[in-house]
C-alpha cells in the first residue's frame, strides 16, 4: 500500500470516528446522580397558572425512614420529624408542588430549586384529581405521551379529591423502596382484581380508538373515619361495593386505589365500584384472580366463598340487524370453593351443579346491571365490544359513518355466564354436626 | 633536605584538591555494514552462511551448500572445517578427540560437550574404534562404512557426505565421526541432555482427563502424541527454522485423513520464514499466521496431547517446536477456541452446560463495563427503578464520571493481574491483600469508586478466566477498553456500531484457509460439535470445513450393541424358564 493511499484510508477512519464522536449522543450523557427520577407525578387544578404540578422523588440518602443505618430509634430522620415535613419529605422521598403552563415547563421551574435534573424516564404513577378528570385531560395526556423522556409503563390513576393531598399520603411504610412499594401496588390490580391496571399508552390508544372508550384505576384517600364504632348489628350485613375512600380501616397507608373511573374522549364519565369492577374485568378480559363470595343458599346468612377463574376467555360475538347491534357475551368461568359454612354436602355432584347454577345467577345479574350502566348511563364501551363489532364492516370508512360511539347505547347485549365448580378445596365431603342431620344427608 | 621536599609535596598533593581523571566509559562502536559482513564472513563459513541456506529450504538445501561441497579425504583440511567452522579455539564447548586406528589410520571424532552422552560416545564409539587390529580393516573410502557396518556399537548411525549436515549434527547432539582418506562423516546419535519431565499442564486444567502436558522437548512431545494415537499414517515431518538457532518444528498429521493442501501450506509457510532465531511456538505461530493484524487469534496453542490428537484425528496439523511445551493446531474455528479439552471427556449434558456458560462468560468479559457505562450515562430507563436508586445511592459520593471510575478499576485489575504474573511465589500472598484489601474496599471506603462498580470489575474478571483459550481472552481484554470507549462516547448505538465491525472483520477472517466462523457463515454441513456437542456418537463426520479425505469418523451406527440382541437376554414381560 503506497503512502498516499495510506493516508487518504487513516483520513477516512479518523472521518467516520470523529463524525460519530460528534453528532454522537456525547452531549446527552448524564451521570446517574445528576438527575431526580420523579416516582409519581399529580395534575391538579391550578389557581394561578395553567396546571398544578406536584412529583415525588427518592431524597437518595441511605436507608429509608424509620430503619436503615442511620434512622435507628428515631433520629431526625425517622417518624416524619416535623422538620423535615416542612420541606415536603415523606419517607424517602421529597414532595413537591408549582404551577406551570404546562408539566414539561413546570419540570423546569421545579429545577429552579432542585439541584438534580428532574427526569420523567421512572415515573410509576400518574395521578389527575377527578376534577380536571372531568373537565378532560386530553392536552396533559399528549404532553406526557408525546414527551421522549417519559416512562412507556407509567400507570394513570384517577383520585377522588386533590392529586397533591393523595400524593402527599403516598407514604412507604413497608420496607424502604418507595419505588418498589408502587410498583407492587399497581400490581395488585392482578391478584385482587378490585381496580384496573392501565398504562398511560394503553390509555391514550383506548381514547383515540373508534373502536373502545377508555377507562383507568379510580382512587383516593381514606380518613379512617368510615370504621363506625358503636353496638354490632343484630344481623350479618354483606357489603361488596365500595369507592375509594370508603373502606372501613383504620391504620397503614391512606391512600387506596378501588374502582374504576370510564373515560369518553378524555373526559371522565362515571366509576364503577369495586364489584362492578371485578366484574368489568372478568368481561374485558383483564381478570387475573380474585375472590368473590356469594351468599349460600341453603344457609341464608351465610357466604360461600369462591375463587374465580377464567376456563376459557371471554367470546364476544357482535351481529347487526338493520343498524342496531346485537352482542353476545358468553363467559366460561371456572371457581374453586374457598369456604362455606357446611351446612349441607355441596361436594356432591348434584349439589355442585346446583351452586354452580346459584353463582351463575349471581355474577350474570351483576354483571348485566354492571354493563346497563356503563351502557346507559356513561354511554362509553370500555369493554371493546367495538373491536367485534367492527368486523361487520368492509370498510373502515363506513365503520366510522356508523359512528359506534353514539350507537353504543342502542346496543343489546346478551350476556351467558357459565361456572364450573371444579375444587372444593382440602375438603371434600361437609354435613351439618349432629347424628341425624348426618344420616338424613345421606 | 629532597626527600623531605618530596614528603611535603605528597602530603600537600594528598590536602589539596585534585580534579579526578575521567574514567572512560564502554560505548558499544558502530559497525559498517559491508565492512562488518566483510569481517564476518570469515569467521563462520558454514555455522552461518551454511546453516542459514539450510534454514532456507529443504529442498534447496543441497545446491545451496557453500564453499565446501563435499567432504575433502584429507583429515587434516576436515579437521581446519570443524575447527574453523565452530570458531575453535574461542569456543570452548566443541571438543574434538583424534586418534589413531590400529596405530596406522588418524581419525577424530567431534561433539559439543553437554549435548552428548559421553559415556555412551566412549564406549560404544571409541572404545570399539580403538579395539581395531590392522588387518581388520582396509584403508580407503570404504573404511568408514566398515565402521559404521560393523564397528559402532551406537543403533542410530548415518553417513554423512556434506559437511554443513555434519556441523548441524553436531549442533544437534550427534558426534561426527572422521577417518581419514574418507569423504563423508559417520554421525552417531548420542544426544542426552538435562530436560523436564512429563508434568501435569500448566494453563490448560482439566478435572476429568489426562493430567500430562507436553514438555519442552520434541521428541518426548511427538512421543507422547504417538503414544495416544498409534496409527502408522501419524506422520511428523521435522522442518528447520531460523537460520541461526536451526531449530526443528515438527508438523505432525494423520496422513489418511488431512487434506495435503493444509500440509503442503504449512510446510510452504515454515520454509519460506526467513528470520535468524525463531524460539518457540509463538514466535512461529506470529510468523506463519494468517491475520497478522488481528486481535482474535486464528491458531489453538494447546500443551495437552489428548486435545492435540483429537484434534489431528479430525483431520487437522499439529505444528511443535523444540523448546517450546505447546502444540500450534491449524486450521481452527472461532469455535473451537470456546471448546475446552474438558468437554469430549464428559457427557454431553454437562458439556453444553459449561459451553453456555462459557460464552456467557465471554459476553460478561467484552461487554459487562461498557453495557454499565452505557446504561448509567444514556439508557437509564432501562434499570429497574430499585437498582437504579440504589445504584444512584451508592455514587451519591463519589465525585468521578462513571468512565473514568470502570477505567480506574480496570487498570487496577489489568495491574493485579500482571503483577500476580511476575511477582515472585514467595511473595505472591502479599498480592491478595493489596488486591482485595486496598483496591476494593478501601476504595469504595474512600468513595473512590462506587461499589457496583466491584461487581461489574469482578464479574468481568471472572468471565475472562472462564475463556478456555489464553490468546482468545487476552483479544477479549482490549476488546474491552474499546468497548468501553465506544459506549462511553455513543451508549448501546457505540457498542453495537464496534460489535457490527467486529463480526465484519472475525468473519471476514481465515484460518489457512478455513473461514473462521464457519459452521456459522459460511454455512456448511450440521456439525455436531461447533457450538453446542452431541452426543459423542453423534458425532460421525469430521468438520466438513477442513474437506478430510476421509469425512467419516464412525459409522453411521457406531454402537453396534444398540442394534444386536445380548446374549443373555429377556424382553419384558417373558417368564424366567
Amino acid at each position: 500500500m503506497s503512502v498516499k493511499m495510506a493516508k487518504v484510508l487513516a483520513l477516512l477512519a479518523m472521518a467516520a470516528v470523529l463524525s460519530s464522536i460528534f453528532t454522537g449522543c456525547l452531549s446527552d450523557a448524564l451521570e446517574v446522580d445528576d438527575e431526580a427520577f420523579v416516582l409519581v407525578l399529580g395534575i391538579d387544578e391550578a389557581v394561578g397558572n395553567a396546571v398544578r404540578v406536584t412529583i415525588q422523588y427518592p431524597t437518595y440518602k441511605r436507608g429509608g425512614s424509620g430503619s436503615g443505618i442511620l434512622g435507628g430509634g428515631g433520629g431526625d430522620e425517622g417518624g416524619g420529624g416535623v422538620s423535615r415535613r416542612e420541606f415536603g419529605e415523606v419517607d424517602g422521598t421529597i414532595v413537591t408542588t408549582i404551577e406551570g403552563p404546562t408539566i414539561v415547563e413546570a419540570m423546569d421551574f421545579f429545577n429552579t430549586s432542585i439541584s438534580r435534573r428532574i427526569s420523567l424516564a421512572h415515573i410509576k404513577l400518574l395521578v389527575v384529581s377527578e376534577s380536571v378528570a372531568k373537565q378532560g385531560i386530553r392536552d396533559y395526556i399528549d404532553q406526557m405521551v408525546r414527551f421522549m423522556e417519559t416512562s412507556r409503563i407509567v400507570q394513570l390513576v384517577v383520585c377522588k379529591g386533590k392529586a397533591e393531598d393523595f400524593i402527599r399520603e403516598n407514604v412507604t411504610l413497608t420496607g424502604e423502596s418507595p419505588s418498589k412499594n408502587m410498583e407492587l401496588m399497581i400490581l395488585q390490580s392482578e391478584n385482587i382484581g378490585l381496580f384496573p391496571r392501565v398504562t398511560l399508552p394503553q390509555f391514550e390508544r383506548d381514547s383515540k380508538s373508534p373502536l373502545r372508550s377508555s377507562y383507568t384505576a379510580y382512587a383516593g384517600i381514606n380518613d379512617f373515619q368510615n370504621l363506625a364504632d358503636g353496638p354490632a348489628a343484630s344481623e350479618k350485613v354483606f357489603k361488596w361495593r365500595y369507592f375509594p375512600g370508603e373502606l372501613p380501616r383504620q391504620g397503614g397507608v391512606k391512600r387506596e386505589f378501588l374502582g374504576t373511573a370510564v373515560f369518553r374522549d378524555y373526559r371522565m364519565v362515571g366509576v364503577l365500584d369495586s364489584l362492578e369492577t371485578t366484574f368489568f374485568l372478568l368481561v374485558s378480559r383483564k381478570f387475573q384472580k380474585g375472590f368473590l363470595s356469594v351468599e349460600d343458599m341453603d344457609a341464608p346468612g351465610h357466604a360461600i366463598l369462591l375463587r374465580l377463574y377464567y376456563e376459557d376467555s371471554p367470546k364476544i360475538g357482535v351481529k347487526f340487524q338493520g343498524d342496531k347491534a346485537f352482542i353476545d357475551l358468553k363467559l366460561k368461568l371456572s371457581a374453586d370453593i374457598g369456604a362455606m359454612r357446611g351446612e349441607s354436602n355441596y361436594e356432591r355432584i348434584d349439589k355442585l351443579e346446583k351452586l354452580s347454577r346459584h353463582i351463575e345467577s349471581v355474577i350474570e345479574e351483576g354483571m348485566k346491571k354492571m354493563i346497563e350502566k356503563v351502557q346507559k348511563e356513561f354511554k362509553a364501551d370500555i369493554f371493546g365490544f367495538g373491536q367485534k363489532a367492527a368486523g361487520n364492516f368492509l370498510t373502515i370508512q363506513e365503520w366510522e359513518k356508523y359512528d359506534w360511539d353514539s350507537r353504543f347505547p342502542e346496543a343489546e347485549i346478551n350476556v351467558d355466564v357459565t361456572v364450573d365448580v371444579r375444587r372444593t378445596g382440602l375438603i371434600f365431603k361437609s354435613h351439618p354436626l349432629g347424628i341425624n342431620a348426618t344420616q338424613e344427608n345421606r | 633536605m629532597k626527600k623531605k621536599d618530596n614528603f611535603l609535596a605528597a602530603f600537600f598533593k594528598k590536602l589539596a584538591y585534585k580534579k579526578k581523571p575521567k574514567a572512560k566509559s564502554f560505548y558499544i562502536p558502530e559497525i559498517n555494514e559491508h565492512s562488518g559482513n566483510a569481517g564476518a564472513g570469515p569467521q563462520d563459513p558454514a555455522g552461518g552462511g551454511g546453516a542459514k541456506k539450510e534454514g532456507k529450504g529443504q529442498g534447496k538445501r543441497s545446491q545451496k551448500a557453500s564453499g565446501a561441497a563435499a567432504v575433502s579425504t584429507d583429515i587434516n583440511e576436515n579437521l581446519e572445517f570443524i575447527s574453523q567452522s565452530f570458531n575453535l579455539p574461542e569456543n570452548a564447548d566443541i571438543i574434538i578427540r583424534q586418534f589413531t586406528i590400529a596405530g596406522e589410520v588418524r581419525a577424530f571424532m567431534a561433539y559439543i560437550d553437554g549435548l552428548v552422552n559421553k559415556q555412551l560416545v566412549s564406549i560404544s564409539i571409541l572404545r570399539p574404534v580403538l579395539s581395531l587390529k590392522s588387518g581388520d580393516f582396509e584403508r580407503g573410502k570404504k573404511l568408514i562404512d566398515f565402521i559404521i557396518n560393523n564397528v559402532i556399537e551406537i543403533s542410530g548411525v548415518k553417513k554423512s557426505a556434506n559437511p554443513s549436515d555434519a556441523i548441524y549434527g553436531i549442533l544437534a547432539g550427534k558426534t561426527a565421526l572422521y577417518v581419514d582418506g574418507c569423504d563423508s562423516y559417520a554421525l552417531c546419535e548420542t544426544q542426552m541432555f538435562e530436560k523436564r519431565a512429563v508434568e501435569t499442564p500448566r494453563v490448560e486444567n482439566i478435572v476429568r482427563g489426562p493430567q500430562e502436558g507436553f514438555t519442552e522437548d520434541l521428541k518426548t512431545n511427538v512421543a507422547l502424541l504417538r503414544r495416544i494415537f498409534r496409527n502408522k499414517n501419524l506422520v511428523s515431518e521435522y522442518l528447520n527454522v531460523g537460520y541461526r538457532n536451526n531449530i526443528q518444528c515438527a508438523v505432525v498429521y494423520v496422513k489418511d485423513i488431512i487434506n495435503p493442501a493444509i500440509v503442503k501450506e504449512i510446510k510452504r509457510r515454515i520454509n519460506s520464514i526467513d528470520v535468524d532465531a525463531v524460539i518457540g511456538d509463538g514466535v512461529l505461530g506470529q510468523l506463519i499466521e494468517d491475520e497478522a493484524w488481528s486481535l482474535v487469534p486464528t491458531m489453538l496453542t494447546t500443551e495437552r496431547p489428548d486435545r492435540t490428537a483429537y484434534c489431528i484425528a479430525e483431520g487437522r496439523a499439529a505444528i511443535i517446536m523444540e523448546g517450546s511445551p505447546f502444540a500450534i493446531i491449524v486450521p481452527v474455528t472461532l469455535f473451537s477456541l470456546l471448546h475446552s479439552p474438558e468437554d469430549f471427556f464428559l457427557k454431553w449434558p454437562f458439556a453444553i452446560l459449561l459451553r453456555f456458560i462459557r460464552l456467557l462468560s465471554l459476553f460478561l468479559a467484552a461487554l459487562l463495563p461498557a453495557l454499565y457505562i452505557a446504561i448509567t450515562t444514556f439508557h437509564r430507563e432501562m434499570i429497574p427503578t430499585d437498582l437504579l436508586i440504589s445504584i444512584i445511592k451508592a455514587k451519591e459520593n463519589v465525585p468521578f464520571p462513571t468512565v473514568l471510575e470502570i477505567l480506574l478499576m480496570e487498570v487496577s485489575f489489568e495491574l493485579i493481574r500482571e503483577a500476580g504474573v511476575r511477582m515472585p511465589g514467595i511473595v505472591g500472598q502479599t498480592l491478595g491483600i493489596i488486591g482485595a484489601l486496598i483496591l476494593g474496599q478501601a476504595a469504595v471506603q474512600a468513595n473512590v469508586v462506587s461499589p457496583v462498580l466491584i461487581i461489574i470489575i469482578a464479574a468481568t474478571g471472572l468471565g475472562n478466566f472462564a475463556i478456555p483459550n489464553f490468546d482468545l481472552a487476552f483479544a477479549v481484554r482490549i476488546l474491552r477498553f474499546i468497548f468501553i470507549f465506544a459506549s462511553a462516547v455513543l451508549g448501546f448505538y457505540g457498542i453495537t456500531l464496534v460489535l457490527v465491525a467486529l463480526t465484519g472483520a472475525i468473519a471476514s477472517m481465515k484460518s489457512f484457509g478455513v473461514p473462521f466462523l464457519s459452521t456459522a457463515a459460511p454455512r456448511v454441513r450440521k456439525s455436531f460439535d461447533s457450538f453446542i456437542m452431541w452426543p459423542i456418537w453423534k458425532q460421525e463426520m469430521r468438520p466438513d470445513v477442513l474437506n478430510p479425505l476421509d469425512t467419516r469418523k464412525q459409522a453411521p451406527i457406531s454402537r453396534k450393541w444398540t442394534k444386536e440382541d445380548p446374549d443373555s437376554g429377556y424382553r419384558k414381560g417373558e417368564d424366567d424358564a
